[in-house]
Order: C-alpha cells, then sequence, then structure tokens
C-alpha cells in the first residue's frame, strides 16, 4: 500500500485581536472544534498526513493602547485537547487597538521563540499571523511598563531570530514556515521579502481578513505544510 | 509556440498527447543491438508540428536547424535508439499527474528529462487550464519547452529562458492573477532534471533545479550527478526532513537552472527521477537496490521498467517519473551481468540484517563516499528559500 | 554534548549520535570541526581570497558567509562573497543560463466592505491565556 510522506506539525497562531479583527476571529470560533478534522482532512488530499499536531495562540493588540498587548498559550495537542483548544478560542474578544500599525513583531518574536517540538522526522513549525494591520517597529513600546525583557533590539536581531540556512537560533531552518495574512504594509512587507520560508497573502488594512474564507485559510496553512 | 497565451495552451495540450503517443512508440520492446525495421510514417502523422505542413506529413519530423550538429535523421538509427531507453511516468490521480517527461531525438543526440510540478503555490487551480493545477501545467509547459528548444536551435540557446517564456505563458492566460508573496510563494512551479546527450559519445549535460534528480548507475554503483537545491541537501537527511526547495522553476520568481557536463567513459544508465521514485523509501541505498533488483529479475528494458514501476508504486504517495538511457552496454545480458556483482556487494554491505535508525545513517556515510563521488560542487548556501 | 565522529549535536541521554551512529557519550563540549577525510571527495576548504571574519563588538568567529554574529548579534562586517554561483562552478556549455524575468509587482487590491462588529467574550479568556512575559 503505498505510503503517504507523514508529518510533525507546530502551529503558532499570532491573532491580530483589536476591533477590527472581529470577522476573522469569528470565522475561527465558528471552526475551532472541526479545525483539526478539517486540516487533517486537507492533507489527505495532498498525499501527506499527520503524525501529531500542536496549536498554541498568540494574542496581540498595542502595548501603549491596550490593557491587554500580548497573551500566550501554551501547547495544544490536537486532537486529544480539541475542546479546550476550542474554549481558548471562544475566549478571545475583539477589542481596542490604539493607532494603526499594532505590536505584531513582538507577537512575531514570541512565537519564533516557542517551545517547539524537535522529536520526530519532518517536522514543521508554522507560524501563522493573522491582522489587518501593519506593525510598528520592533521596541517602538519598549518604554512601556508591560513591555518584556529579552525582547530583539531591531528588526535586525529579530531577522537573525528567524535565522536562515546557516543559522537557526530557535527555530529550525528547514521545518519553519511563516504565513502571513497581512496587509502588504512596514513592517510585514520587510519580513516578506527577507526573510525566507514566507508566504504572504495580502489582506486590506482595517477590514478583517474578510477577502479570505476559512477554507482558504485552511488551505494555505496545510499548502505551506 | 504561439504566441497568444490560449493557442499555445492548446498546441501544449496537442503536443503532450503527441509525446506520450509517440514515446509509447520509442519505448520499444526489442533488446539493445537487435535491429527492428519499422515504419516511421505513422509518428509523423502524429506530430501537430509536422501536420501543420502537409508537404512535410509523410515525412519523420527534422528540425531546421540544430542547437546541436543535427542531419536528417536516418529510420534505421532510430530503431537503435529504441532499445536504449524506457520512460516511466505514473499518476496517483488519472488525469491530474503533477509529474511529466520529455523524450526527443535528432540523429546524433537524445533529450530525456523528468519534470515535478510542485505543490503549495502550484496547487491553484486556474479556470482557463480546465481546472488543472498550475503544478499540471508547470511540468507539461517546462517539458515542452525544453523540447522545443533541444529541437529547434532558432531558440536563442537559452534553456532557462524557453522554461521561463513558457511558464510566463501559463501564467498569461490567468485572468484572475495571484497575489501572493514571499519566498514560497510560486505560480506554475516546478522541477527540472534532464540529460542531452550524443548517442554515441560519452559526453552529457545534465540541467535541473529543484529536487528532482539525474543519476548514472554503472558497475561501481549508483551516483547521484544532480545537487539538490533544497534547504538540506544531505540526500539521507533529505529524506527525513523533506526540506523545502530553496530554487525551483517558476513563473513568479527568478529561478537558476544548473548545467553540468559530464564525460561518461564507462558503461551506465543515465536516469532522470521525481521525488516520488526514491522519496519514500528509507534511504538512498534501498534506491539503488530497488534498480539492480528489478534489473535482476527482468528479461529485458521494458520488462525492468514494469518491474520498476510495480515496487515504486507499493510505496509511493506521489506522482513519479523516471526516464533511462542506456549508454555503451552491448547487450541488455551484458548489462545485467555487469551490475549483478554490484548489487551483490550492495547486499552484503548494507542489507544483510535489518539495521535500527542510528546505524542506517553509519552505513549512510559510508555509502555516500560512492554516492556523491559525481555531485558537482554546492550552489552557494543562505539562497532565500 | 557533540559528537566526536562528525560534530553533530548529541541529544541529553542519548544513546548514539542520530546522525552518524556513534555511540555516546562523549566528551567534548566544544564543537569539534569535522574533517572528513573523503577518499572521492576533498574536505571543503576556503577558496582562495577568503578570509576569517571577527566580530567587532565581542570577538567571537563568524562563519563564513553569516550575516550576524551568533554569539551577540552584532552585524557581520562586510566581506567578499567567497562562493562561487552556480554558473561558475558548472563551466556549462552553452551560455550560463541567465537571471529569468522578474515577477511581476502584485497589482493593488482594494476592497471596500462594510464596517463589522467585534466577537463577543466571555469571562475564561485569563483561563488560556497568561501574559507574555519576558523571553
Amino acid at each position: 500500500m503505498a505510503l503517504k510522506m507523514t508529518y510533525n506539525v507546530d502551529m503558532c497562531f499570532c491573532i491580530d485581536a483589536t476591533g477590527s479583527m472581529g470577522p476573522v476571529i469569528s470565522r475561527v470560533k465558528e471552526n475551532a472544534l472541526s479545525f483539526y478534522k478539517d486540516v487533517t482532512q486537507e492533507m489527505e488530499r495532498k498525499q501527506k498526513s499527520l503524525n501529531s499536531m500542536r496549536v498554541r495562540v498568540i494574542v496581540f493588540r498595542d502595548y501603549v493602547a491596550d490593557e491587554e498587548p500580548m497573551m500566550a498559550t501554551k501547547f495544544f495537542e490536537l486532537p486529544a485537547q480539541a475542546a479546550q483548544f476550542e474554549a481558548c478560542i471562544n475566549s478571545i474578544e475583539a477589542k481596542g487597538g490604539g493607532d494603526e500599525p499594532e505590536d505584531g513583531l513582538e507577537a512575531l518574536a514570541y512565537a519564533i521563540r516557542s517551545d517547539w517540538t524537535k522529536e520526530g522526522t519532518k517536522r514543521r513549525n508554522v507560524i501563522v499571523v493573522w491582522t489587518d494591520a501593519s506593525t510598528h517597529e520592533i521596541g517602538y513600546a519598549k518604554s512601556q511598563p508591560k513591555y518584556p525583557k529579552g525582547m530583539p533590539k531591531d528588526f535586525n536581531e529579530l531577522t537573525q531570530w528567524w535565522g536562515d540556512s546557516q543559522m537557526e537560533p530557535y527555530i529550525k531552518n528547514a521545518a519553519k514556515r511563516l504565513v502571513l495574512f497581512a496587509p502588504n504594509a512596514p513592517y510585514w512587507q520587510h519580513v516578506t521579502s527577507t526573510w525566507n520560508n514566507v508566504i504572504h497573502y495580502p489582506s486590506t488594512a482595517g477590514k478583517g481578513l474578510a477577502e479570505y474564507t476559512y477554507k482558504e485559510i485552511v488551505d494555505a496553512i496545510c499548502n505551506s505544510i | 509556440m504561439s504566441d497568444h497565451p490560449a493557442k499555445w495552451l492548446q498546441a501544449l495540450q496537442e503536443r503532450s498527447k503527441a509525446l506520450q503517443e509517440r514515446s509509447r512508440r520509442l519505448v520499444g520492446r526489442m533488446e539493445i543491438g537487435r535491429l527492428r525495421s519499422r515504419p516511421r510514417q505513422d509518428e509523423a502523422e502524429s506530430d501537430p508540428a509536422v501536420a501543420e505542413n502537409p508537404e512535410t506529413a509523410a515525412q519523420p519530423a527534422t528540425p531546421k536547424d540544430s542547437l546541436f550538429p543535427k542531419l536528417q535523421r536516418a529510420p534505421e538509427r532510430m530503431q537503435e535508439f529504441d532499445n536504449r531507453m524506457f520512460v516511466l511516468c505514473r499518476e496517483q490521480v488519472e488525469g491530474r499527474g503533477e509529474d511529466f517527461y520529455l523524450a526527443a531525438h535528432c540523429e546524433k543526440h537524445i533529450a530525456l528529462g523528468a519534470f515535478d510540478g510542485c505543490g503549495g503555490s502550484g496547487a491553484k487551480v486556474y479556470s482557463h487550464l480546465d481546472g488543472h493545477t498550475g503544478a499540471w501545467a508547470a511540468s507539461r509547459a517546462a517539458a515542452l519547452a525544453a523540447r522545443d528548444w533541444f529541437l529547434d536551435p532558432s531558440q536563442d540557446g537559452d534553456l532557462a529562458a524557453c522554461i521561463a517564456d513558457a511558464l510566463h505563458a501559463c501564467k498569461a492566460g490567468d485572468a484572475a492573477g495571484q497575489l501572493l508573496m514571499g519566498s514560497l510563494s510560486r505560480e506554475f512551479p516546478t522541477t527540472v532534471s534532464m540529460f542531452v546527450k550524443a548517442m554515441d559519445a560519452g559526453e552529457t549535460d545534465f540541467y535541473w533545479c529543484g529536487d528532482s534528480r539525474c543519476y548514472v548507475l554503472d558497475d561501481q554503483g549508483l551516483h547521484q550527478v544532480t545537487a539538490d537545491d533544497s534547504a538540506i541537501q544531505d540526500a539521507m537527511q533529505n529524506l527525513r526532513e523533506d526540506a523545502p526547495m530553496t530554487n525551483v522553476a517558476c513563473a513568479s520568481r527568478p529561478f537558476s537552472l544548473h548545467c553540468v557536463r559530464r564525460n561518461l567513459d564507462r558503461p551506465s544508465i543515465i536516469l532522470a527521477a521525481t521525488d516520488g521514485c526514491f522519496g519514500y523509501l528509507p534511504s538512498p541505498m534501498a534506491f539503488e537496490r530497488l534498480l539492480l533488483e528489478t534489473l535482476s529479475r527482468a528479461s529485458g528494458i521494458q520488462d525492468w521498467k514494469r518491474r520498476i514501476d510495480a515496487r515504486i508504486r507499493e510505496v509511493s504517495g506521489d506522482d513519479y517519473t523516471l526516464v533511462a538511457w542506456v549508454h555503451r552496454f552491448g547487450s541488455f545480458r551484458e548489462m545485467k551481468r555487469a551490475l549483478h556483482r554490484h548489487l551483490t556487494a550492495l547486499e552484503r554491505a548494507y542489507f544483510q540484517a535489518d539495521v535500527p535508525e542510528e546505524a542506517l545513517f553509519a552505513q549512510w556515510e559510508d555509502y555516500k563516499k560512492g554516492y556523491e563521488r559525481m555531485l558537482p560542487e554546492r550552489p552557494a548556501d543562505g539562497e532565500r528559500g | 554534548m557533540y559528537c566526536k565522529k562528525c560534530g553533530a549535536e548529541i541529544r541529553r541521554n542519548a544513546k548514539f549520535c542520530a546522525k552518524c551512529g556513534t555511540p555516546a557519550p562523549v566528551v567534548d563540549s566544544v564543537r569539534p570541526d569535522p574533517t572528513h577525510s573523503d577518499p572521492v571527495r576533498p574536505a571543503v576548504t576556503p577558496p582562495a581570497g577568503s578570509t576569517h571574519l571577527f566580530c567587532r563588538k565581542c570577538g567571537a568567529e563568524i562563519r563564513r558567509g553569516a550575516k550576524f554574529c551568533a554569539k551577540c548579534g552584532e552585524t557581520a562586517p562586510s566581506a567578499k562573497p567567497s562562493v562561487a554561483t552556480a554558473a561558475e562552478a558548472y563551466k556549462p556549455p552553452v551560455k550560463p543560463p541567465e537571471e529569468v524575468k522578474k515577477a511581476e509587482e502584485a497589482p493593488k487590491l482594494i476592497i471596500t466592505l462594510p464596517e463589522t462588529k467585534s466577537g463577543g467574550s466571555n469571562g475564561q479568556f485569563d483561563e488560556w491565556f497568561s501574559d507574555a512575559g519576558d523571553l
């Protein structure tokens, strides 16, 4: 019987949870419980299968304007913890946001520093960023009391964290994928034009990723694996 | 090729069928060295390039000018050529296969290749392609562009540009357009692995990009000739990780088409393969063993092809394409005998018993000294994937 | 830990090097520079004219081709590229394949949509999410 390529996948969702992101957050909530099944089915269509799958969520807003600017979960094992994952997603509220750029690069930094699994072959470490806003340069809000220690001091250092074929300090080069649902705007443009293993689905600023259906999002994630 | 994308696509589909039909006839059942006379009129009539000009319909298709020195081919030389090759191209889903192949010849040269349309971005479906994927179109467009480049020297000689033009023509027919960005976004992506050689000489030019490969199989073993454009270039490690490709022919980004010339002085079999052939096996040694074991049981070239097909189909979850050309062996029997000795040595060294993963890697370190002997210098590191 | 034979990192408590199968433990705490004496492929050596680079800030050696110091993150001093391009290394028999057409710029996508309400919430957010603290 023909074998399929079998993958061990960790995903980290970085979700812009400011007010305008209500539509896509609602779509994700509707489908959170079936997410694992949907991904598995799409992978089967592509002659691939999942050996293991873990998902974590980072919710980001604006360090200057918001009380909960950056919140994160641990990894959920799917499908065993599908109910907890659904409850987690359902608890997200789209609110706040100050100026138009949000603090997406700090979310990306946290995502890169996730506790990725190192077990098994054909590992995939997929970071999915969902935002309808441009992002401040990293460190923009470093004077804020909630701004964490240990962040990259500038975009160059964040690029170093992402790594390349010669340097992979926090995430394996062959395993990593960055799927951006974001406007073609600073600093997402910089990420797309300089980092490897990136695919960028452009969104319209301020419109809550309305142009992408849930199926298209699942398809995009599976295409990156 | 017509300038208009729609006409070009129609021509692509017609040529695709003609090429398949032509290659089916070229892949004969005759053993090496046995000449058979066979009329060639039917082949000329089915070639759309010839059919467009009724005056030449009764003659074998000949290129007007040649990139390589070409003369009007004589039928008897074509028969000898028929006895030396096979083309194996298997789709996982009928009618939706995203692999394709190249098989073309003129009087003194042959061109064979394997092309793998890539998933990911290539999975997008296009209405102007009757619902086929970008990967489906890309592998065919690249193969036919390579064939045109080989046969028609009015092309400017740059194979990479010919393939790029063909892929751009596929993209031009897409009214909706695509807005994706990033290093992983590739429209109409396909690998290329092909070789062009003089039939009676050892000089062979290999062209490739992506992770499809060319090999040389001789009495010293299997040798990978082309270096993978992959984030992981160690063949054993890549079976475990399936790393992303760092360079692939596509319509949306510049790509590099690598080229190397080798002079093959030993009797050998030259192969081009997509990763569906070797990517589902536990080691590169296992692929060599598959080739040699099936050969040892085969009664002829076509029987060998059928046995390889049956073995790969047992394990592969992907489309797969394997093309082969036999070089300098006097007969099929001689080839079997020469390679059987090596099969015995291979099995004694690596297949006496099942080994744990760690020991398999130790075996690989030993095996790869011969396997990588013909690899060229690696492309520069740090390329964006 | 690092394998003394091939230099690959060995996971804690592993019995073998996953890359070459050499039994652990090994004693080296600094990654050795593997020098395979492959009889058919010479060990990789820097081509003539390349230089070793050192970080201006911390003095650590920077690997050839690296853009940043792996120890402190300082930008690497510029150095002449020392790796041959694919075309130079392969000596193609015909004109080397040139860079093919660049991708066209993506057209701007402009969509105007009605305002949408933000999603609802429940009080369990704190159950799942914690403040993303210091790294």
